[in-house]
């Protein structure tokens, strides 16, 4: 199932380095595989909640070195870059440390060649612009769900991975965790019969007052904040871990859990690769306030072969969190308190050696480094994460529009509805725009 | 309410009475056909008598009374055709109730009034009739003092619904950086070589990000229209409408 990544140029300038200097320094054996020279060099570009979480799992391994922080929120990036420091100065016995140096502007941080990779953790509307920079510039590249704020953008991620061989995770780590890779490998090995139906819950969202516009607090770039969506005043709950509820930025919570349980009825159901061929719905959308996102969602997608994903908020729904597969036989549910299957016995039914084994990642974090050494595909390479957050983003679209929707997933547009195509993708402020 | 054939609407009653653009009218054409049958009868019936008089050495038209009386309705006919263009012309849109509401939106008021609106176009897909309407109030909330947010949903909701009928309104925004990136909103999305003028016309006495915005918009437009005005960019003195001008000329290529 796994896809060699072809050997991009800064990967073959480091092995042609190595190879050429091997004999004239001392070999790395002596100081074990961890020495500084093996080391990878990360570059975190977000310092938000997320972009924490995921240093700190960066910061356990002893094969990465942080060495530079950015993003456009100083008090954010004053405060990870010390977390960072202090980490290495305690793991090297050292009482200081000084090593990670601070950026405001990613542009500037891809632009370092020391770096081998970036993590990226930002507001969903500057997912694909740095993406993209950073994929062009060569860089290895470790990114928040969901892939993009459109699906337009997503598919330009992935193309510029693809274009420029770059290594690629999605932080949909659910696929890390074996007993959501067992539960799609009952349902993968036919244990629940013919798959009828996946059915999704995901939280329900909520609205918010009306706010009224505040100074921006110093040391906060709100423009570069803003970026390529459309100007608006400064509010506090407009910005940070807030972004999630208002369009402008993102899609509410069924956008935000899209990278996560619709990831997995796709990875269970085979549909990475693909999409729905129908989407109808209805959702509620605050009308008043400053949180715009749809708090309330029903949706359902059909497939070619028939199946059907329907995706719910999970209160008064009756649908709980997770993904449920329903075939002819039976059924599987799973969420990250565990699985529970009817019929019961399949909660132990192990693999056999000639049935479908699904990619193995025990650590989310891991599996990215080890691709980056390894050149392989990771467990959540873009084209997965494109596919799982267009279904996110085309039940938001047939909501928003109030009418069934015809998709062709493999053109990924609407069919014969002009009017839906133009939500496929959204206008840039100046001066940016997607990257060539 | 009267059956739609029975209601005037002047502001369109030159393009909804002759049959040169079906789409800008905003009418289906069964319904257009239905709402004109008796322009069309009388339209063809002197078309027939014209050409009578013309090729047929008088056809019908034998005596020189019949033929004054021709000539006299063709030239009524002509004065009719120019009194619509200037009825339609000079007629102002006058906004709704719903519109009323919304002039004078900013931001931290109730967004209700939007919502209206935005329920209604939402309500008219496949309604001809009344996305006309609307997205002609829509682009009057453009052209009036009415307030930056007013105009911001303006533009978001021609995003969605615009058309060629609005790009001139549009076009009214460049004036200033933050109304030129909403106007390129929607201007990026209509699909017609309007739009595609409009953001060329709009590239000279443009400057700065509002310069390299409305080059971003061409390149994602895929203009091959703008592509000499484009290259006239890729040389620029200021290094980032330079990039941008390569920037887009490399998308139109692809």
């Amino acid at each position: 199932m796994s896809k060699k990544i072809t050997m991009g140029r800064r990967a073959f300038m480091k092995t042609s380095a190595a190879v050429v200097a091997a004999p004239m320094i001392v070999p790395s054996t002596v100081f074990g595989q961890n020495a500084p020279s093996n080391r990878l060099n990360m570059g975190a570009i977000g310092c938000g909640s997320m972009g924490n979480s995921n240093i700190d799992n960066f910061l356990k391994r002893d094969d990465v070195q942080i060495i530079a922080t950015c993003d456009v929120d100083r008090t954010h990036l004053n405060k990870t870059t010390a977390k960072i420091e202090q980490a290495y100065a305690k793991k090297n016995g050292m009482n200081d440390y000084k090593g990670c140096k601070e950026f405001g502007d990613f542009r500037d941080l891809i632009a370092r060649d020391d770096i081998d990779f970036v993590m990226i953790a930002l507001p969903d509307h500057w997912h694909s612009i740095p993406a993209i920079m950073a994929a062009n510039a060569k860089k290895d590249i470790y990114a928040e769900k969901p892939l993009a704020r459109t699906i337009a953008e997503g598919r330009a991620i992935v193309n510029a991975v693809e274009k420029n061989n770059v290594i690629w995770q999605t932080g949909s780590w659910q696929r890390s965790v074996p007993h959501f890779r067992q539960a799609c490998e009952l349902v993968r090995n036919s244990k629940i019969g013919k798959l009828l139906k996946v059915e999704v819950g995901l939280p329900t969202g909520k609205g918010i007052e009306l706010q009224k516009e505040m100074p921006v607090p110093d040391g906060f770039d709100y423009d570069f904040w803003l970026g390529p969506a459309p100007w608006s005043p400064y509010t506090e709950q407009r910005c940070h871990w807030n972004f999630r509820w208002i369009l402008d930025y993102s899609g509410g919570q069924l956008t935000d859990w899209s990278g996560h349980h619709i990831d997995i009825a796709n990875w269970g159901s085979g549909k990475e690769r693909t999409g729905p061929v129908e989407v109808k719905g209805a959702g509620a959308y605050p009308r008043d306030g400053l949180w715009d996102a749809a708090t309330e969602y029903s949706f359902e997608c059909t497939y070619a072969d028939g199946m059907k994903l329907t995706v719910k908020n999970n209160s008064d729904t009756g649908t709980p969190m997770g993904a449920k597969f329903i075939g002819t036989e039976g059924w599987v549910h799973v969420d990250r308190r565990g699985m529970t299957t009817e019929p019961m016995g399949l909660m132990t039914s192990i693999t056999g050696p000639d049935e479908i084994h699904l990619y193995k990642s025990n650590n989310h974090w891991g599996n990215f480094i080890d691709c980056v050494k390894s050149r392989e595909q990771t467990i959540t390479p873009p084209e997965f994460a494109q596919r799982s957050i267009s279904v996110g983003h085309l039940g938001d679209i047939a909501m928003q529009l109030r009418r069934p929707l015809k998709w062709d997933p493999d053109n990924e547009k609407f069919i014969g509805d002009p009017e839906a195509d133009r939500m496929l993708q959204r206008s840039f402020r100046a001066p940016w725009r997607l990257p060539v | 309410m009267l059956p739609f054939f029975m209601r005037i609407d002047l502001r369109n009653l030159w393009l909804t009475c002759f049959p040169i653009d079906f789409e800008l009218s905003g009418y289906n054409t069964i319904e257009w056909f239905v709402r004109h049958c008796l322009i069309i009868y009388f339209m063809i019936k002197y078309f027939v008598l014209s050409l009578q008089y013309l090729y047929l050495k008088g056809g019908s038209m034998k005596t020189a009374h019949d033929r004054s009386y021709l000539k006299w309705w063709l030239l009524l006919a002509i004065a009719g055709m120019a009194a619509l263009m200037m009825v339609s012309c000079s007629t102002p849109v006058e906004f709704d109730a719903d519109f009323q509401k919304l002039m004078t939106y900013t931001f931290g008021d109730s967004r209700e009034p939007l919502m209206v609106i935005q329920d209604r176009i939402r309500a008219s897909y496949g309604d001809a009739e009344e996305r006309l309407n609307l997205e002609l109030q829509l682009a009057e909330l453009l052209k009036i003092e009415s307030s930056w947010e007013c105009k911001d949903f303006a533009c978001r909701q021609l995003m969605i619904v615009g058309t060629k009928k609005s790009v001139k309104a549009l076009s009214g925004l460049f004036g200033n950086e933050k109304t030129a990136d909403m106007a390129r909103f929607a201007l990026e999305k209509i699909n017609d070589p309007s739009a595609d003028k409009a953001l060329c016309d709009a590239l000279e006495g443009a400057s700065g990000k509002t310069l390299v915005g409305i080059i971003n918009s061409l390149g994602e437009r895929r203009s091959a229209s703008s592509v000499s005005a484009l290259e006239g960019f890729a040389s620029n003195a200021d290094s980032d409408v330079a990039k941008a001008a390569k920037d887009a000329l490399a998308k139109i290529d692809n």
